[in-house]
């Protein structure tokens, strides 16, 4: 190791202990500069949430908290069919008669699950469908012997 | 390059961004690589004067700033520490530090030395016996040692910093070595 070399580790080991215990100033500009960031984002939240309040007002709906915050409302519905298949056995087989109701459900979902109040909105009868030999004159007992 | 992050880009690229667009986001990242290095630089320089370290640092870093548009996009690096180097020869200009070094070169020749002493030193004491030493160097040499042995810059771009012809550089390196290798052989702690 020539003394050049010698001279440049340690400089390098003193440079290093120097700079690790320097306090370093902040950035000069950072100093002059306000950054509007930090003041536009919480009033353009403001001025959000704000807007949503005024908006649900103006609409003539009651103002709803969670809704401006992006949950369901309590008042949300839900459509639900409920079918009802009759089957009558013919023999050792299984035959589809009629379906006897289809209707369209309206659950509210209340405060309390347990309020929640069933409302039947719509209700769709089908036609029942006719398999007798009076109707279409198809014998289905002869059918289904085989 | 555009989608490029501040942290993947070159000292070069970031210091064209600052220069072009007035990006002070760039300037924030230039600064936070080299912020702490320069103003060790300077804590070097002023002796261990933190307080003064640091303004010089800041008043290094606003030159950059306000000269941006004077950078030809060479090293970015090599440019700050032209901008360090003046502003340590001026303050040094301003002061009275100048007349106790002219002492410390006089001193040189005086005391024979041991040649076998370097090295028989350990890293440790030969790091102690080099920090007092240049505690007492005269500010141009202090300035010539930082630069080729702290900030490792080429014979070419030191002579580029301090406007000086390339031999011209060689020969005060050359007679800086022999002056410490010297001067460390006559170490008082060393001797003992």
């Amino acid at each position: 190791m020539t003394f050049e070399d010698k001279l440049h580790a340690s400089a390098q080991r003193l440079m290093a202990q120097d700079n690790r215990k320097l306090h370093v100033p902040q950035n000069p500009l950072k100093q002059k500069k306000t950054y509007w960031g930090w003041v536009a984002t919480p009033a353009a939240a403001v001025a959000g949430l704000v807007f949503g309040m005024t908006m649900h007002l103006f609409m003539n709906t009651e103002p709803n908290i969670q809704y401006v915050f992006g949950c369901f409302s309590n008042k949300a519905s839900r459509l639900e069919t409920d079918t009802l298949r009759i089957l009558q056995p013919v023999h050792d087989t299984l035959y589809l008669t009629q379906i006897v109701e289809k209707e369209k459900v309206i659950f509210r979902q209340a405060k309390d699950l347990e309020a929640a109040e069933y409302v039947p909105v719509q209700e769709e009868v089908d036609t029942p469908v006719c398999t007798s030999i009076q109707c279409d004159g198809i014998n289905y007992a002869i059918l289904s012997s085989n | 390059m555009f989608l490029k992050s501040l942290g993947s880009l070159t000292d070069e690229e970031l210091m064209q961004r600052v220069a072009g667009e007035d990006d002070d986001r760039a300037y924030g990242e230039l600064y936070h690589r080299h912020a702490r290095r320069l103003m060790g630089f300077f804590f070097r320089q002023m002796n261990g004067d933190e307080a003064l370290a640091a303004d010089l640092c800041q008043d290094a870093f606003m030159r950059v700033w306000t000269a941006r548009e004077r950078f030809l996009g060479s090293s970015f690096r090599t440019w700050l520490l032209t901008i360090a180097y003046n502003l340590v020869r001026n303050h040094y200009r301003h002061s009275e530090n100048q007349r106790q070094y002219e002492l410390f070169a006089k001193q040189s020749g005086e005391m024979v030395a041991d040649s076998n002493i370097i090295d028989k030193m350990t890293g440790e004491a030969f790091d102690q016996a080099l920090r007092q030493l240049l505690e007492k160097l005269p500010p141009e040499s202090r300035l010539l040692f930082s630069l080729r042995f702290e900030e490792e810059l080429t014979v070419p771009q030191i002579a580029a910093i301090m406007t000086l012809p390339e031999g011209t550089v060689k020969s005060r390196l050359h007679l800086l070595t022999q002056t410490l290798r010297q001067k460390l052989n006559q170490h008082d702690d060393i001797r003992r």
